[in-house]
This record gives C-alpha cells, sequence and structure tokens, in this order.
C-alpha cells in the first residue's frame, strides 16, 4: 500500500524541526542567560525596542530578552553574567564603564573592558569599525576597547582571531591589538601573567573565583618557571597615529 | 636536611608572589607568587607607584585589565640555577657526639657549597604546573681550632632528581630521588646515602612575609663501610615536618625555620626525634649576592637499645657569603 504524499510532506516538515532544534545553538531559547554578580549600577538595554528605558540589572535576575540588547556599568560597577547551554556554561564578566552589545550574529564593545570565560570550544564575532574579527577558541581571555581598536589578551587555553582570509593562533600570555586594518591583529605580545592576575579587576575584583582559577594559576606559574626577561614597561592605549603606547616602569 | 631545607626556600622563590590591589576594592590575594628577593622589591614599588592617584601612568592602572608589561620567556622552560655559599660556624659539638660523652670540644668549621640545579622544562597540566629538577652539589667542611677534631674534615658529593608539581592555594608535591656521598680529606668513601622522598608543601602569605609548612617521608639505603659492623645498620625511615618562613624587610630577609624528624632504623633497635631550630638572617647587596648571619640548635633523642647513646645537641653560630644565579 503507497503512503499518501502528506505523510511524507510532513514527516519532512518534522525532520528539519528536529535537525534545526539540535543543531541551531545560536537560537536564544537554547541559552539561559543569568546574573551571577552585580555590584554599583549595572544595566540592560533592549536595541529592538530603544523606546524602552534601560533595567537595572541585579544578582540572580534572569535575562529573558531576545537579540539584540547590551549590557552596560557605570562608574565603579561590575557585572557577571552566567550562560549556560548545551555546550555547558561560560562567563563574561562586564568591567565598569563598559558596554557591551550583543546582536543576533556578532557583539561589538563599545567601550570598557570585559572577560570570557568558557570551558568548551566557542565562537565570538566582534566588529571593529566596518570589518569584523572572529575569534574562536576556549578558556579565558580578556578584551579592552581602544580608542582605535580592541586589546585582547589570552589568560589561558587557546584562542584564534582573525577572518577568513588571515587568522593566528594566540596562547597563554599573549597579547594582541586588533583593528578595523588588521582583524587577525598585531604580532603577539607576552605579558607577565602573575602581574597581570594580580592587578586585574576582572579576576580580583569579583566575590567568586572564576572556575579556571586553577588553569589560570598553573598557566602563570609556567610562564613564571620559563620567563628569561621582564621590560621596565606597561603597555598602554593605542595613539591616533597608531603607535602602541608604552609607559616606563621606574626602577627602584 | 640542607638540601631539603635549600630546595623549600627555592621552590617559594620560584612561585609567584601575592599582591593585593592597590585600591579600596574587594581584596583578594591571588595564590600567584614570584621570583627573587630583589624582583618582589621592584614589583612592590610598581605596585605603589601605581596605586598613587598622581601615579604617572594613571591611565593604565584605570584599566581593569590589569598592568601589563612585556616579558620573553624561553621556548621550553629550561633553566640553570648556581649556588655557592661558603659559611664560617662555631659549633659547641661538630661532631654531634652523644651527650654522655664529656670530652665534646667546640671548634670552628668551615663550610663551602656549590649546587647547581638544572629545571628540564616547566610543564602545563592545566590547573597543575610541573617542573622536573636535576641537582648537583658538592660540599667541603673544615675544622679548625682543634687538632682532634680535623678528622671530621670531610667532602660531600650529592645528586638528586626532583619532579614538583604546583597545585593552586599554595599546594605543592613532590617526589624524587637523591644519592649522597660522604669523602674523607683523602677522597676514600666514608658513607653513602639514597634516598627516595615524597612530600607535601603548603604555601602561606602573611602579609608580606611567606611562609611554608612542609612534610616529607624518605627511606634511606645507607652504606657505612667499613665503619660500622654492617654496611647497612643505618638504614632508616624518616618522616620529617619543615615550617619556615621568610620576612622582607627593606634589603634584610629574616628566615625562620623549625624542623621535627622522626626516624626508624631498620637494622638497628633505635629510633630518633631530632628537633632543629634555626633561623637565617639575609642582607641581600644584589639580586645574586648576600651576606647571612646563621643561627642553628639541634636536639636529638633516641630511644631503644642501639639509641641509648645517640642523644646529642648542638648550637651553631656564624656568618655565610651567598652567591646565586639563575639562568
Amino acid at each position: 500500500m503507497r503512503l499518501p504524499q502528506h505523510f511524507f510532506q510532513t514527516l519532512s516538515y518534522i525532520s528539519l524541526c528536529v535537525a534545526y532544534s539540535l543543531y541551531g545553538s545560536e537560537k536564544e531559547s537554547s541559552r539561559i542567560l543569568s546574573v551571577s554578580y552585580a555590584s554599583g549600577s549595572c544595566f540592560l538595554q533592549p536595541l529592538s525596542r530603544t523606546e524602552l528605558p534601560p533595567r537595572k540589572l541585579s544578582l540572580s535576575k534572569q535575562i529573558n530578552e531576545e537579540r539584540p540588547f547590551a549590557l552596560g556599568t557605570s562608574r565603579d560597577s561590575l557585572l557577571e553574567i552566567k550562560s549556560s547551554d548545551e555546550s555547558g556554561f561560560s562567563f563574561i564578566r562586564i568591567g565598569n564603564e563598559s558596554a557591551l552589545e550583543l546582536q543576533d550574529h556578532h557583539q561589538l564593545l563599545h567601550k570598557g573592558a570585559i572577560l570570557f570565560s568558557h570551558r568548551h570550544t566557542k565562537f565570538w564575532k566582534f566588529i571593529i569599525l566596518d570589518s569584523l574579527t572572529e575569534m574562536r577558541g576556549r578558556g579565558t581571555w580578556m578584551m579592552e576597547r581602544l580608542s582605535s581598536g580592541l586589546k585582547v589578551i589570552l589568560l589561558e587555553g587557546k584562542l584564534s582571531i582573525g577572518n577568513s582570509i588571515q587568522k593566528q593562533e594566540l596562547s597563554s600570555g599573549e597579547l594582541v591589538i586588533i583593528s578595523s586594518a588588521n582583524p587577525k591583529g598585531t604580532k603577539p605580545i607576552k605579558v607577565d601573567l602573575p602581574l597581570l592576575l594580580g592587578t586585574s579587576r576582572l579576576i580580583n575584583g569579583f566575590p567568586t573565583t572564576l572556575p579556571s582559577n586553577s588553569r589560570l594559576f598553573s598557566a602563570a606559574q609556567v610562564q613564571a618557571l620559563k620567563l628569561k626577561k621582564k621590560y621596565d614597561a606597561l603597555v598602554g592605549d593605542v595613539t591616533e597615529e597608531k603607535k602602541l603606547q608604552l609607559w616606563t616602569v621606574p626602577k627602584k | 636536611m640542607k638540601v631539603v631545607k635549600h630546595l623549600c626556600f627555592w621552590i617559594i622563590s620560584i612561585q609567584l608572589n601575592s599582591f593585593s590591589l592597590f585600591s579600596a576594592e574587594i581584596k583578594r590575594s591571588p595564590e600567584v607568587r614570584y621570583g627573587s628577593f630583589q624582583e618582589y622589591q621592584n614589583r612592590q614599588a610598581l605596585l605603589k607607584g601605581a596605586a598613587s592617584s598622581s601615579s604617572a601612568y594613571n591611565p593604565v592602572t584605570k584599566s581593569d585589565l590589569g598592568l601589563q608589561r612585556p616579558v620573553e620567556t624561553k621556548r621550553k622552560g629550561f633553566g640553570y640555577h648556581f649556588g655557592f655559599e661558603s659559611k664560617l660556624l662555631h659549633s659547641n659539638n661538630p661532631g654531634s657526639a652523644p651527650d654522655s660523652n664529656t670530652m665534646i670540644d667546640s671548634a670552628g668549621i668551615w663550610e663551602s657549597a656549590l649546587s647547581n640545579n638544572f629545571l628540564l622544562g616547566a610543564y602545563d597540566f592545566g590547573g597543575a604546573s610541573f617542573s622536573p629538577i636535576i641537582g648537583l652539589g658538592l660540599s667541603n667542611s673544615t675544622h679548625f681550632g682543634n687538632d682532634d677534631l680535623a678528622a671530621l674534615d670531610s667532602n660531600n658529593l650529592n645528586i638528586s632528581f626532583v619532579g614538583i608539581f604546583q597545585f593552586p592555594q599554595g599546594w605543592s608535591a613532590r617526589t624524587g630521588l637523591s644519592s649522597s656521598f660522604d669523602f674523607d680529606t683523602d677522597m676514600s668513601q666514608t658513607y653513602r646515602q639514597t634516598s627516595p622522598t615524597v612530600g607535601l608543601s603548603k604555601g602561606f602569605n602573611i602579609a608580606t612575609a611567606s611562609a611554608f609548612v612542609d612534610l616529607s617521608f624518605s627511606y634511606h639505603l645507607t652504606d657505612t663501610g667499613a665503619y660500622s659492623s654492617e654496611e647497612d645498620e643505618m638504614n632508616r625511615f624518616e618522616t620529617a615536618l619543615l615550617i619556615g618562613l621568610s620576612i622582607p624587610i627593606n634589603n634584610f630577609e629574616i628566615s625562620p625555620y623549625l624542623r621535627f624528624c622522626l626516624a626508624n632504623y631498620s637494622n638497628q633497635d633505635r629510633n630518633e626525634f631530632t628537633t632543629s631550630a634555626g633561623l637565617d638572617i639575609a642582607y641581600h647587596f644584589y639580586d645574586w649576592l648576600a651576606l647571612k648571619f646563621l643561627l642553628s640548635y639541634s636536639n636529638r633523642n633516641a630511644n631503644g637499645l642501639d639509641g641509648a647513646a645517640a642523644d646529642f645537641s648542638r648550637f651553631d653560630w656564624g656568618g655565610a657569603l651567598s652567591l646565586n644565579a639563575q639562568f
């Protein structure tokens, strides 16, 4: 007996729905965002409905807003968002006076500094002016908005930065500057991990340690054991002439 | 014991230093500890300067990322640590003679020791680091001020292999094998000891000071040669607890320590409990050069049929010049 044609159409439709729900991990319904720490003034601004005022974020509040929306912090404020999806947990820490825009398929860091920590490989796309930089990897890494570009530091794990034409792999303790003209970033500079971890508010300004704390320790410890030379300078911003600022460290 | 104490202080010195945040925010010192004494001082000066509101590099310190200081690292992490120390001591019982011996003479001791430690890489195990180290040490002891004690003059060769695992929160574990050879002035071997060891350490930060507690278990396989009726009569199992503190004050470093050791002899009816306490006060001229004042007191209580005459106590004091270099 031949089955009716509409049976096969229905079966195809059901198969497509099942496949999309399994593999369409970009859908918000599969990701749960909640506020795991908030101090000072932290808020969420819906971007699809800009007539709505920003909503204050507080501890344990679940974020049900559909993308696009922006997360922001005022002066002396810190925010930590915990994201859970099929691949596991990830944490986003937002520093003071920062603004992070989360669009459907990309992100935009308008100002300030953020930290990402995720055990499983994740894929991020950041817009810098008119160009797109893709970041794929797992671990703990930080990013800061500069006057002309983004500064990215990988603390532990692996991170690949670039686009379909050119990319580079970072290893722990490496810092790169990304600009619209150079989406894969500058040649990496190794930075003093123990000093960075000891002075970073994105690490120490929060009451709880990151799940990757032990991996941060071992990455910093191994770097200290491999240390050859330290420069008497601190990395700053990038000038309008595209030059990296270095501040001299006074000798004792 | 000297090798263990030196290794423990060296482990602490190559661990990462703790910092307190330079602002009024939540201060939680990470367990990362750092380099040498001079590096510690340079870092403290850097953090103090960065903390001042009129700091010249205020834009850098405003960043939530933290201070980013460029460094160069070795690809594989192979390293070499060289140490030389020459001590001039006075001991009231240089031969560690039993208390029952009424003829104990004091004497001066000149000890010179050369140590070479080869770091065979540093490996990240994603939560713990591992560093294997090969050590080679040579030392020489000469007694003066008492001709009768010239027989105690000796040379020592020590070879060791240690694997150190370092974990967060200041914990570290080590396992190793060392061999020590004693020679008289004619370079005839008088004693040999091979010791497999496992140890567990915990480091602490107490304000600007660092402290550690180390528990170790060793079995000493010995060969006393012609100096005793049984070659292996000194075979013993030792359990030792070492507590040390390092307090930096300007260019000074004050390091008191306390060690308890329980030894159970395999081929003798003898158990010993040894307590050692000491104080090292070092003045660091440079990263590589230090002058030290040393005090130590040891007391051993032995029991058992073969331990009756093994109790001793001794008090040593003196100074040392120490050279260290790391490559």
